[in-house]
């Protein structure tokens, strides 16, 4: 326990002082005196003197207020005079003593005063006509008294250390402790306050020893019946019950207060002063502890009892109600686990716990005879059989109900035991049985109950981009790159408000929805909002009387946006027992995931396409276009890792196909928190809870890519709340931590960020951004090779040829951050490295302009395999030129060459095509393809982008094809891997291939070199196009 | 050539000044002010070229910075949301206005043409501000403002006395047109009184009467 320190401001003159709170019809003052002889009433709070008195003969050590607060009492060198409270004027001299007033002490009822000093005398006054009724003579001088409440009983310390108890009655010593106390000096401060505990004196508190402890006297046997020590390390000066008994506080000369509580005889708080303590006293309605010290300081204590236990000051009333509160709720426990238990013999009142579940296993069978029992009883054997099979069932589910409660208390996995097969109630049964004739199987039945799965919960199903409702406040239902859905309480119900982020996209204004089911989930497409809201069970149950009174059941409800019939929302009700769980909207279709993992389809107008069971329970839906991504629960989270076990299907739904259906990997031990696609490629993409976004490549079989981490620097500021995402761009909303969802109002914006992958930072000086813009480019351009493979299969010709020419576009892309990459290896001396760059490099421009970036930095190796590599390249593909194109996409190649270096001439920057509306957009962004004149320039402006424009000698791929037949194939890894292809001697082109039979960047590479001068070549090379190509169909013209 | 009086000078240029406040308004309308348009330019880019300059990219719901004649002109189609420039949230407003009236020597750092920018958003854009009591809370400390400063510029104007170089940073582009006229010239009329002292004094010195220079 640590000390408080209190801080004590000076008030009266070193020496003996005096604490009481005075409680008048007004306020609560606190009195204090001390040895400067002022009586002062102070402001309970800020101690401020109100009124203030001066005593003939200082000082005034000792004052007791009257409990009817009508009087204080102060004794000082002579006098006992009485105060009026709370002006603190003189009321009459009570008595008189020749010697200091050491201790006053009034009556419980406040009509007499008990007045003693160094006289050795104690006077007994009559409070209204201040008269001595009594003295009480004692050897020795007093220093302290205490009037038991019950105003029997008289406690008196004095100076050689005694105790005597008088009968206030008679006069009479009651019991008499010697040497009890610390014996103390004639001029010594010391007090050895006792006290009596308030609940009609049935403890007395008294200091006791040079160790500062304290005993606690039982009343009327003045048995020592606990202690209070272990925490003061000299003697105790002051002890002081609080108002209502539970707490005691001591002050003792080691200058420490220190708060018991007197049931355990523990400490609960201590504090520390610059002085001794001289006087106590507890306010009386509160938690705080007033005091004096004998250099004058006064002090106040304010919540001297820690705030989880009950107040000092509670009256015991309260008390006795708190505690009849808890044993009630207690009992109330204790009924519900037996009312579990009983359940009446029927599993539906045994409850298995949330996630939960209750097993039976049948661990005996008894045969009872029934026969054997009509023989002896002869009368209703089959009467007596059912009591018999009823008295069995009572001990299985008697059982069962000691086990749940069992449960209730316990562990994770607790089986229950029924009392075995030899316990005494269940063979009653059978011994039952054997007397019946007739046979019944009697079964024992081990009913357990499974609790929940220790560890993480599967996580709920949500809506992408919705905000967790908060009661009272409006929240969005849905927010995405489109727009956003709110909904606002309004009094009895909610409206909802859809507000797109472009207005001038659709051409009417939604109108405001009025929801009176409460619309939880939403879902805003292009075409329109989905919503769905949960069944509400009626709540007056007994009002209808029919006992299908089931309240509204969940509704589906769909708001096309630009309908061209009337009519065109519709709703649906779901069947009981079956509630929206995810929903989504596409181009063509909305869907609708339930909780009895089916997932619905609808088209737009509301025609029921399909009706699919999902593999687990949905935990979020993503539409675009025609695509339809659902993650469901796998299976449980992971125990260990605390990861979700998440799958993710990916539908066509126009094509009715599954496009793939593998683990959704996350962070591990994170959450799903947003699901999407990307805008322009239309790939999958998730973010966790922990801020990671990780975009689907079609590389590698279809696998997750870490495109964005949150910042780390920024990740205590700031919280990220995705909203959408392109090929090179996150939408976000940045929130503050404090506050980690965007709010309605005012209406939140998102913020563009530059996707990062956590790329390593190698030495040898390429930024990690670089490469990782490379290979964000390269996803791009992945997933448009995925999709003109499609749109190839498929056969839609100008598609195809859209795709192609942004696949060219974006090779062109990424070959200018390699570019820029490449140039800073070289610069850093990783030749090595540097060549592989250039391998990667789709376009044959792109390695003119590694090569002359090369010889720039006077890289002469480098640029001799670079070099060879191209010559190698172009060999290959000449030689291939002849051979039928082997598959499909080898049309890039051929497409590439009037293309090759139209790349270079489109320095506007690349505007991302919105993934559900292709066609048209392509045609308004290419440029006219017959810009080649530039041809030449194209090589430097590659270069110029590395900034090594003025390369002196450049060496061209000419000069080196030459030097080829050195063995220079070999050098490069690339090379090594072309030779190595059992083919190679064929010259056979395709190198390696991808899973799917697509050609890879590097096998795009080998196939892209045909060179732009040699025109005529590459015409030859055009295989017969099997589609109409209208950039196809100008290349020639272009060429020549 | 004898200077023409204070007076005079005030009187003939008064009707037309150096800089009128319409003027004043119209670089103003030139400083940059965030917004949140709710269109996409369907223009390469995305990017708006105007005569003076090119802005965007304008894509729906993410903010950029643009002049604010064009913020207004968008906002009045009802193309885009204006955000409240920061020095306009109240607590700053607050702060600002704590600050200079607690420091009489100096002026704070506002917005050279806070006036006209605040008088603009006023006017023609209400609804940015929220609810109708927080625009009048934003107006009355604006306005406070301009009072506190305005009374701070009269006091150091009071204590001008001689042909003295006056410091007056953070002033405003508003504030300074305000006494442009006044006190430029007053200034130009000490130094003129100064050189005539200082030629009368050298005069004297010389001996000569001082009738030839008067």
């Amino acid at each position: 326990m640590k000390d408080v320190t209190l801080k004590l401001t000076p008030g009266h003159g070193p020496g003996q002082a005096s604490v009481a709170y005075a409680a008048t019809a007004k306020d609560l003052y606190l009195t204090t005196t001390g040895a400067d002889g002022r009586v002062f009433l102070r402001d309970s709070l800020v101690l401020e003197p109100e009124h203030v008195a001066k005593v003939d003969a200082p000082p005034a050590t000792i004052l007791a207020v009257d409990p009817k607060g009508k009087y204080v009492a102060v004794g000082d060198d002579q006098y006992v005079k009485l105060h009026k409270l709370p002006s603190l004027s003189l009321e009459r001299v009570a008595c008189r003593f020749n010697l200091t007033l050491r201790a006053l002490s009034f009556s419980p009822d406040g009509s007499k005063l008990a007045a003693g000093g160094d006289d050795s005398l104690i006077k007994l006054v009559e409070v209204k006509e201040g008269s001595v009724y009594r003295s009480l003579s004692c050897e020795d001088y007093v220093l302290s008294l205490a009037w038991d409440p019950e105003g029997t009983y008289l406690a008196v310390v004095l100076r050689s250390g005694g105790l005597v108890l008088y009968d206030t009655s008679n006069g009479r010593v009651e019991k008499r402790v010697e040497l009890l106390c610390e014996r103390v000096d004639y001029s010594s401060p010391r007090r050895h306050t006792p006290s009596w505990h308030p609940d009609g004196g049935t403890v007395l508190a008294v200091p006791v020893g040079a160790e500062g402890e304290v005993v606690l006297y039982e009343r009327l046997s003045w048995e020592a019946t606990g202690y209070l020590s272990g925490e003061h390390t000299m003697a105790v000066n002051v002890v002081a019950f609080s108002p209502n008994g539970l707490y005691a506080a001591t002050a003792g000369q080691d200058k420490r207060v220190v708060i018991w509580d007197v049931g355990a005889a523990s400490a609960i708080a201590a504090a520390s002063a610059a002085e001794v303590i001289s006087g106590l006293a507890w306010r009386l309605d509160g938690n705080e502890l007033a005091m004096v010290g004998e250099l004058g300081g006064v002090g106040i204590w304010s919540g001297p009892v820690p705030k989880e236990l009950p107040g000092p000051a509670v009256p015991a009333e309260e008390l006795e109600r708190m505690q009849q509160e808890q044993e009630r709720l207690a009992d109330l426990k204790r009924q519900d686990a037996s009312r579990h238990g009983r359940g009446g013999g029927g599993d539906a009142d045994l409850v298995p716990p949330e996630g939960g579940e209750i097993r039976e296993e049948i661990i005996e069978e008894v045969e009872m005879d029934m026969a054997a029992a009509a023989s002896g009883d002869g009368t209703d054997d089959g009467a007596a059989g059912a009591r018999a099979a009823a008295a069995a069932a009572e001990t299985t589910s008697s059982a069962g109900g000691h086990d749940v409660s069992a449960g209730d208390e316990g562990d994770a996995v607790r089986s229950g035991l029924t009392n075995g097969p030899d316990g005494p109630r269940s063979l009653r049964p059978s011994k039952m049985a054997a007397a019946r004739p007739a046979t019944q199987t009697v079964r024992t039945v081990v009913r357990t109950i499974v609790a929940p799965p220790a560890g993480p919960v599967p996580q709920p199903p949500f809506q992408p981009g919705a905000t967790p409702a908060e009661p009272g406040r409006p929240r969005f239902l849905c927010y995405n790159m489109v727009g956003s859905v709110a909904s606002r309480p309004v009094e009895d119900h909610h409206a909802i408000e859809v507000l797109f982020h472009d207005s001038s996209r659709f051409s009417a204004r939604v109108p405001l929805l009025t929801d009176y089911y409460g619309f939880d989930r939403a879902s805003l497409g292009e075409k329109g909002v989905l919503y769905a809201s949960p069944p509400t069970k009626s709540d007056a149950p007994q009002e209808g009387g029919a006992s299908g009174d089931v309240g509204v059941p969940a509704m589906v409800m769909f708001r096309p946006f630009d309908p061209w019939a009337p009519n065109s929302d519709w709703t649906a009700p779901l069947p009981p027992g079956e509630e929206a769980l995810c929903l989504a909207t596409g181009q063509s279709f909305v869907a609708v995931a339930t909780s009895r993992q089916l997932l619905r389809l609808f088209s737009l107008a509301g025609s029921q396409t399909s009706i699919i069971r999902l593999e687990g329970p949905p935990v979020a839906m993503a539409a675009v276009g025609s695509l339809l991504a659902v993650v469901w629960h796998a299976g449980p989270p992971n125990p260990h890792t605390k990861s979700q076990q998440l799958s993710m299907s990916l539908y066509d739904t126009t094509a009715m196909s599954c496009i793939f259906s593998q683990p959704l990997p996350l962070t591990p031990g994170s959450l799903l928190a947003w699901l999407g696609f990307t805008e322009d490629h239309g790939l999958p993409a998730v973010s966790d809870s922990q801020g990671v976004v990780c975009v689907r490549t079609p590389d590698f079989g279809g696998r997750w890519l870490p495109v964005f981490e949150p910042p780390a620097d920024r990740r205590n500021s700031e919280v990220l709340w995705p909203v959408g995402i392109t090929s090179n761009q996150l939408y976000a909303i940045v929130c503050k931590p404090t506050e980690p969802r965007p709010q309605v109002s005012p209406r939140p914006f998102y913020t563009p960020m530059s996707l990062a992958p956590p790329m390593l930072a190698l030495d040898g000086g390429c930024p990690p951004e670089l490469e990782g813009q490379a290979l964000l480019l390269g996803l791009a351009n992945a997933s448009l090779r995925n999709r003109l493979e499609a749109a190839e299969a498929a056969g839609l010709v100008e598609e195809a040829s859209d795709l192609n020419h942004l696949l060219l576009r974006g090779q062109a892309e990424q070959d200018r951050a390699l570019l820029k990459a490449f140039q800073r290896v070289v610069k850093g001396e990783r030749h090595g490295r540097a060549l592989e760059m250039a391998a990667q490099l789709n376009m044959f421009k792109s390695l003119e302009g590694a090569l002359t970036l090369a010889n720039h930095h006077q890289a002469r190796g480098l640029a001799e395999r670079i070099s060879a590599f191209m010559a190698s390249r172009q060999a290959m593909l000449e030689a291939a030129a002849p051979a039928p194109a082997p598959q499909g996409p080898t049309g890039i190649s051929q497409d590439s060459d009037p293309y090759g270096n139209n790349h270079q001439r489109h320095q506007r920057s690349y505007t991302p095509i919105p993934f559900g509306k292709r066609g048209p957009a392509v045609d308004r962004e290419d440029g006219p393809p017959g810009l080649s004149a530039k041809g030449p320039h194209d090589a430097e402006e590659q270069a110029g982008a590395g900034g090594s424009r003025g390369a002196s000698q450049p060496l061209q791929p000419t000069d080196l094809n030459t030097a080829r037949g050195s063995g220079a194939g070999s050098l490069t890894p690339f090379a090594n891997l072309v030779a190595s292809e059992p083919v190679e001697t064929g010259g056979l082109s395709t190198g390696p291939k991808s899973a799917r039979g697509l050609p890879t960047p590097n096998t795009l590479l080998q196939a892209a070199t045909a060179k732009p001068d040699g025109g005529d070549s590459s015409h030859k090379r055009k295989p017969v196009q099997s589609y109409n190509n209208p950039f196809a169909r100008k290349a020639p013209k272009l060429a020549k | 050539m004898p200077t023409a009086s204070l007076f005079e000078y005030v009187a003939a240029n008064l009707e037309n000044p150096p800089l009128t406040p319409e003027e004043l308004e119209f670089f103003a309308e030139h400083e940059k002010i965030e917004i949140i348009p709710n269109f996409t330019l369907n223009l390469p880019n995305g990017m708006l070229t105007c005569i003076e300059g090119t802005y965007g990219p304008f894509r729906s719901n993410i903010p950029i910075k643009v002049p604010l004649y064009l913020a207004l002109s968008l906002y009045r189609r009802g193309k885009c949301r204006i955000q409240l420039p920061s020095w306009m949230a109240k607590e700053e407003l607050k702060g600002v206005l704590e600050e200079e009236r607690t420091h009489p020597q100096y002026f704070q750092p506002v917005p050279q043409y806070y006036v006209e920018i605040s008088k603009l958003l006023f006017t023609e854009a209400r609804a940015i501000f929220g609810s109708n009591s927080e625009l009048c809370e934003i107006y009355d400390m604006i306005e406070e403002l301009k009072k506190v400063r305005n009374s701070k510029i009269l006091d150091g104007l009071r204590k001008v006395s001689g042909p003295i170089t006056v410091k007056l940073n953070h002033l405003s582009h508003a504030e300074s047109n305000k006494i442009r006229l006044l006190f430029e010239n007053s200034l130009n009329m000490w130094h003129q009184l100064s050189k005539n002292d200082k030629v009368w004094q050298e005069n004297q010195l010389a001996g000569n009467d001082a009738s030839m220079t008067l």
